[in-house]
């Protein structure tokens, strides 16, 4: 276990420089790619610039502000929407998941079936925006004094978490919840099951100790999926909701958009793509961790691979 | 049949709406979806719409069911000509990336563990490992004019090896066969076995396949025209000024229609035209549902013959 983990560490300590590289160079060809009648750009070749950055420490700054402090604390509201996201897509679509398998047929029950694949089709935004339309609309011409939940902007409690947490978890969630009752349908016909019930097992314990230890390390891997969702989410999350997180830094970043304007400072930032960069590899990286981990431990015949 | 399958026929009876819409609904649109209605326009009570001062909420006007943009535009004609470049755009990418994983996947199954086959398996887990939306939106971004084709060609490029990966382990399961072995006693080429007796082994899958990946590059093409990356590039609306003669720019959209570009622009449209927004994402839930409930629908019809 000890020995897989280093190995991982080792891995996520080659490639994180490696995305800090990719990050950078791509911002200059970005630079002279969408702005081809400006004159070039004077940022150093990555090269000197990471010589310059070693040797002095300064990693290049927006608005005076030095680039790892300006980044730390989306990265920080980031995290906090991802991990709580990702423990609602775990734990919800494990159950949902569970659930919408009968126990009769060991099939997946209608009901499941449309629960679960109508959900894992809801695009985020279309949630969000019915929301976020009808309070408005309330506001407006039915006479709602103000908004029941804030519509958008950070904050840690529950109110100002609960409308990006729902657009960002529910189709991972779902997802999770279709995958994991396809997993459990195809278990509970093999041989073992047939021979736990006759022994006089409960479906409970069936269910739980045989079916489910079964599936957990193919459920590390739709984890990785997830994970994948939820951080391409937060886009469209944080843009929704304005929350100043790593992915309206990308969208600033790259996105010429009409409405975002007043921006400039992060369009096409190296110093802040090269972060992000890193940064989100990290987040991703470390869940793929975390996944391998529990595949390690739920299931002995990958571990001496 | 015996066992009623009903996710193939919601499934398939949605998708084939869509594709009749795609083929037939720029004829069935009532109203030039570019044209911006400028005109004072009375209902049956008096009351007076210009739509492109003031969008028109739906079902207020019998002219306009679904209302009017925020260019004053129709939105249920511009919505029945948006399926088309949308739909077409996926469908592309998806024969793409088959067309690029197959060949590949079956080489890489066949030479299992050679040089080609670990040089693929790298680079498609780098690939995999990164969200398909981040990439895209890395590669488009980095081109100004966004047509049509663009988003073909990024879209293919990126999509592809998670298809491979899957061909390649039917691969390596279908090598152990017996009836390879006979294959190979007559003296088959390789070309040959795989033409004639490996890629056979994957029709049945394949239509789930087609119908998951439509779902999963509509999603995609939905996300990246809600944070502004859609077909056909934005211009400038002019509108009169009411305190001068002169025009003056009153907003920024886009031609022609497509569905990422009704989603896009959210903050901006939400005083002015939500409807459209909510009309043209509940149009893709639609789509995506259907291609995922026909997906979840063949692959109980292939499960269940087989």
């Amino acid at each position: 276990m000890l020995k897989f983990i280093l190995r991982r560490l080792l891995l996520l300590i080659i490639i994180l420089p490696l995305l800090h590289a990719a990050g950078y160079n791509y911002a200059l060809l970005f630079y002279t790619q969408t702005r081809p009648n400006r004159p070039p750009h004077d940022h150093l070749p990555y090269p000197e610039y990471l010589r310059h950055a070693l040797q002095t420490g300064e990693w290049g700054e927006i608005g005076r502000i030095p680039i790892w402090e300006f980044v730390a604390q989306p990265f920080l509201n980031s995290l906090v929407l991802v991990v709580i996201a990702l423990f609602i897509t775990l734990l919800g679509g494990v159950l949902i998941g569970v659930f919408s398998v009968s126990r009769h047929t060991k099939r997946i029950s209608p009901a499941g079936l449309l629960l679960t694949t109508a959900g894992a089709s809801i695009p985020g935004f279309l949630l969000g925006g019915v929301v976020i339309t009808v309070i408005i609309y309330q506001i407006l011409y039915n006479s709602w004094s103000r908004s029941p939940i804030p519509l958008s902007g950070f904050g840690l409690d529950i109110q100002h978490l609960a409308l990006p947490l729902l657009v960002l978890a529910v189709r991972p969630t779902l997802h999770f919840a279709k995958m994991t009752a396809s997993l459990l349908e195809h278990e509970l016909h093999q041989e073992y099951v047939r021979v736990a019930r006759s022994k006089g097992l409960t479906w409970l314990h069936v269910y739980w100790k045989h079916a489910f230890r079964n599936i957990i390390a193919p459920l590390t891997t739709v984890m990785g999926q997830a994970t994948r969702f939820i951080v391409a989410g937060l886009l469209i999350v944080e843009m929704m909701f304005l929350w100043p997180g790593l992915g309206r830094f990308f969208v600033y970043a790259v996105a010429a958009n009409e409405n975002i304007r007043g921006q400039h400072q992060f369009y096409g930032n190296p110093y802040l793509l090269a972060a992000l960069a890193v940064l989100i590899g990290l987040m991703l990286l470390t869940a793929d961790l975390i996944a391998g981990a529990a595949a390690y431990q739920a299931d002995p015949r990958i571990r001496d691979v | 049949m015996s066992f009623r399958n009903y996710p193939l026929m919601v499934g398939g009876a949605i998708t084939a709406v869509f594709f009749l819409l795609a083929l037939f609904g720029p004829t069935l649109a009532p109203i030039d979806p570019m044209e911006r209605f400028a005109d004072v326009i009375r209902d049956d009570e008096g009351n007076m719409f210009i739509p492109s001062v003031r969008p028109v909420p739906p079902f207020t006007l019998d002219q306009f069911p679904l209302g009017t943009d925020n260019a004053g535009r129709d939105i249920f004609s511009r919505l029945l000509w948006a399926v088309r470049p949308t739909l077409f755009a996926c469908t592309a990418v998806v024969l793409g990336r088959l067309l690029i994983a197959i060949p590949l996947g079956l080489m890489a199954g066949w030479l299992q563990e050679s040089w080609f086959d670990r040089l693929t398996d790298g680079f498609t887990s780098l690939i995999v490992a990164i969200p398909q939306l981040i990439l895209a939106i890395a590669i488009i971004a980095l081109n100004p004019d966004r047509e049509l084709s663009l988003f073909i060609l990024v879209l293919t490029l990126i999509g592809w090896p998670d298809l491979m990966k899957y061909v390649r382990n039917q691969t390596t399961i279908t090598r152990q066969a017996e009836f390879i072995t006979s294959a190979k006693a007559i003296g088959a080429s390789t070309p040959a076995i795989l033409r004639r007796h490996v890629f056979p082994q994957l029709w049945p899958a394949l239509p789930a396949l087609i119908a998951f990946e439509l779902s999963a590059v509509l999603l995609l093409f939905a996300e990246l025209g809600f944070l502004g990356f859609f077909i056909g590039n934005g211009y400038v609306i002019f509108g009169a000024d009411p305190n001068s003669t002169g025009l003056i720019a009153t907003g920024l959209t886009a031609g022609t229609p497509e569905l990422g570009q009704m989603l896009s622009d959210f903050w901006a449209k939400i005083f002015e035209s939500p409807w459209e927004m909510v009309s043209a994402a509940t149009i893709i839930f639609l789509m995506v549902f259907g291609f995922n409930m026909l997906g979840e629908g063949l692959r109980r019809y292939t499960a269940v013959r087989r």
